[in-house]
């Protein structure tokens, strides 16, 4: 546990500037586009870009967190620790979500601003559990697909000592897609078997009464409770599955 | 487990795919002594070191250090300083070495200051502003500064001009206890000769000469370094 | 501190370091029940492993010239005749050298004998200072 601490602090401190500079970043877009709203279409461009901006940052982060290691050699400081190799890429993997939260943070409440206003200050008081609800949900998604892309960035590793850059570029690829499709499978597989669990509902109560003509909905959108074991389950996989490659096969 | 060896290496060899990097190699080092692994470039000293350091797996045959196989429990007791720069640019020189000493109960503050002084080191500079061989007497400080059972030095005159050659060497010598057993795998045999106790010369992934350095000495009537010039000519 | 000491690195360096202290016992720098210096000192100022001081020292105690007292260190044996063995024995050797660098130049005995005989005489102050290879 204290390790984990140390190595967390590590990474944030490593990337404490990175991390300050991509939330002004995001801020200064945010702010922005709110303020050239009515120029379309530049104001939406700049507002919804985070929405795609912010899952593409977490890939090309998670690869770079690892990878980073091994271009500046600071890999061979890191493996010298007497730590498991688990703590070192939980460590990662916490600190990645931390800085993710980070970025996200101006745009998820500069949205819910903007969201406030056009609905005429109804929106936070229904929405606040499904908005904040949504907002935890992606950061569970980003924990495994840190996991994940862990686990392929390990194995490209790997295999480059041993076969070349080109076959650990292949295999990066080929253990991105496998592990998207287990996801998916067991996502799906684990939501049928665990069908007698209550599910997660998205809305919260009395939340889709919204405004003074109001509308219902014929069914409560929910996750399954087996899809949301899956998330937790695949990250625990791929982060066990990472640190074996890392302890076996990863080469310095 | 009275003179319980440092180091055990027996029958190991390493591939990467088709390459060989090391072939059958077997050594045994006691406590308290110094052993050059010496040889030219790519004649598998980092990869012995690295399996050393529990860096990396071999693809055949055993390695004990202080008799476990190379872990995390190990690496509590090893200090490896790799040849390559494996500082964080980012950090300052204070927070580097306020990491390791986290990290590692071994480490001694004190004489962490102590060194950061002799080697002209600032502790309020970035890793990013020094030069190579700041850099290398930095590196070199992580490990001195340790009260590990065992020290791994991998090339650490490589690239480095003299004066930093001298410093080092010099700190290696303040900072050697009776029961510090080290191992410097070096090229450059001229600036550690008077170092070693033992030594074994490489090639190509095998050990082809190993030995006590004064009986080499007496044998040949020539110093290591000599013997290091005449077996690769 | 300077490196006191230029090892030849073609001869064993612990008995370069037995020679060294036995010269310095000859010339009375290292009286007998001196204490030597320890073996971490040394070898930093010689800038050699502790583990060869350490040699050079059980060579100099199976030579008789030192002793070491459990805790205390290691000293110059308390022997009467010591410093008069170890000065004969090295002005042995010295002339052993001489003898051989002049027959390996084609001079006999006789002949070295004569040189010295000439030096002698040329100027006493030449042999006074007794410049030492150690001191440059």
């Amino acid at each position: 546990m204290r390790n984990l601490g140390l190595l967390y602090r590590k990474e944030m401190r490593e990337n404490l500037v990175a991390s300050l500079l991509g939330m002004a970043v995001v801020a200064a877009g945010m702010a922005i586009g709110a303020a050239s709203l009515n120029r379309p279409p530049w104001g939406v461009f700049l507002i919804v870009m985070p929405l795609y901006g912010i899952p593409i940052w977490y890939l090309a982060t998670a690869f770079g967190s690892i990878h980073h290691e091994w271009n500046q050699h600071t890999a061979y400081w890191l493996l010298s620790l007497p730590v498991r190799e688990e703590t070192i890429l939980l460590a990662k993997a916490l600190a990645l979500l931390t800085r993710g939260f980070l970025i996200s943070l101006p745009a998820v409440v500069g949205w819910a601003i903007l969201f406030e206003r056009a609905s005429d200050g109804v929106f936070f008081p229904r929405f606040t559990y499904t908005y904040l609800l949504s907002y935890l949900l992606t950061l569970v998604v980003a924990f495994m697909l840190a996991g994940l892309v862990f686990l392929a960035s390990l194995s490209g590793l790997a295999v480059i000592p041993r076969a070349g850059r080109l076959a650990g570029q292949l295999m990066q690829v080929a253990v991105m897609v496998a592990g998207v499709w287990l996801a998916v499978r067991l996502t799906g597989w684990l939501a049928k078997i665990l069908d007698f669990l209550p599910s997660l509902p998205l809305l919260g109560l009395g939340s889709y009464v919204l405004g003074p003509q109001g509308f219902t909905l014929a069914t409560q959108p929910a996750l399954p409770a087996g899809t949301v074991i899956a998330f937790f389950l695949l990250a625990a996989v791929f982060l066990w599955l990472a640190a074996l490659v890392l302890r076996f096969w990863v080469e310095v | 487990m009275m003179t319980l060896s440092v180091v055990e290496v027996r029958n190991v060899s390493k591939r990467y795919g088709p390459t060989v990097a090391l072939r059958g190699v077997s050594l045994e080092l006691e406590a308290g002594r110094v052993l050059g692994v010496l040889g030219p470039n790519g004649s598998g000293k980092s990869t012995l070191m690295r399996l050393m350091a529990g860096l990396s797996q071999p693809s055949a045959g055993q390695i004990r250090i202080l008799g476990e196989k190379p872990g995390p429990s190990t690496r509590a007791r090893v200090a490896y300083v790799p040849e390559v720069d494996c500082l964080y640019p980012s950090l300052r020189v204070e927070e580097m070495l306020d990491l390791q000493a986290r990290f590692f109960a071994d480490f001694d503050r004190t004489q962490a200051a102590e060194l950061l002084e002799f080697m002209h080191l600032t502790p309020r500079a970035a890793v990013r502003s020094l030069s190579k061989g700041q850099r290398a007497r930095l590196k070199l400080i992580l490990a001195l500064a340790r009260r590990a059972d065992l020290i791994l030095l991998d090339e650490p005159f490589s690239g480095i001009d003299p004066p930093s050659r001298e410093r080092i060497l010099q700190g290696i010598l303040a900072t050697h206890r009776g029961d510090r057993s080290l191992i410097l795998s070096t090229h450059l045999v001229r600036e550690a000769e008077k170092l070693f106790d033992r030594v074994v010369f490489l090639s190509k992934g095998e050990i082809f000469l190993a030995g006590d350095a004064e009986a080499l000495r007496q044998e040949r009537g020539m110093s290591i370094e000599e013997i290091f010039r005449e077996e690769y000519n | 501190m300077k490196p006191v000491a230029d090892f030849d690195e073609r001869r064993p360096i612990y008995l370069q370091i037995v020679e060294l202290i036995c010269r310095r016992v000859a010339r009375g720098e290292l009286p007998p029940g001196a204490r030597l210096p320890s073996l971490r000192d040394l070898s930093q100022e010689m800038a050699v492993n502790p583990n060869t001081v350490q040699r050079a020292y059980q060579e100099l105690e199976r030579l008789g010239v030192a002793a070491t007292k459990r805790g205390q260190g290691t000293f110059v044996a308390e022997i009467p005749d010591l410093v008069a063995r170890l000065r004969r024995e090295l002005a042995v050797r010295a002339a052993n050298n001489y003898l051989r660098e002049l027959e390996s130049l084609g001079f006999s005995p006789a002949d070295a004998l004569r040189f010295l005989a000439e030096r002698t005489k040329e100027g006493d102050d030449d042999l006074v200072g007794g410049g030492s290879t150690e001191r440059k």
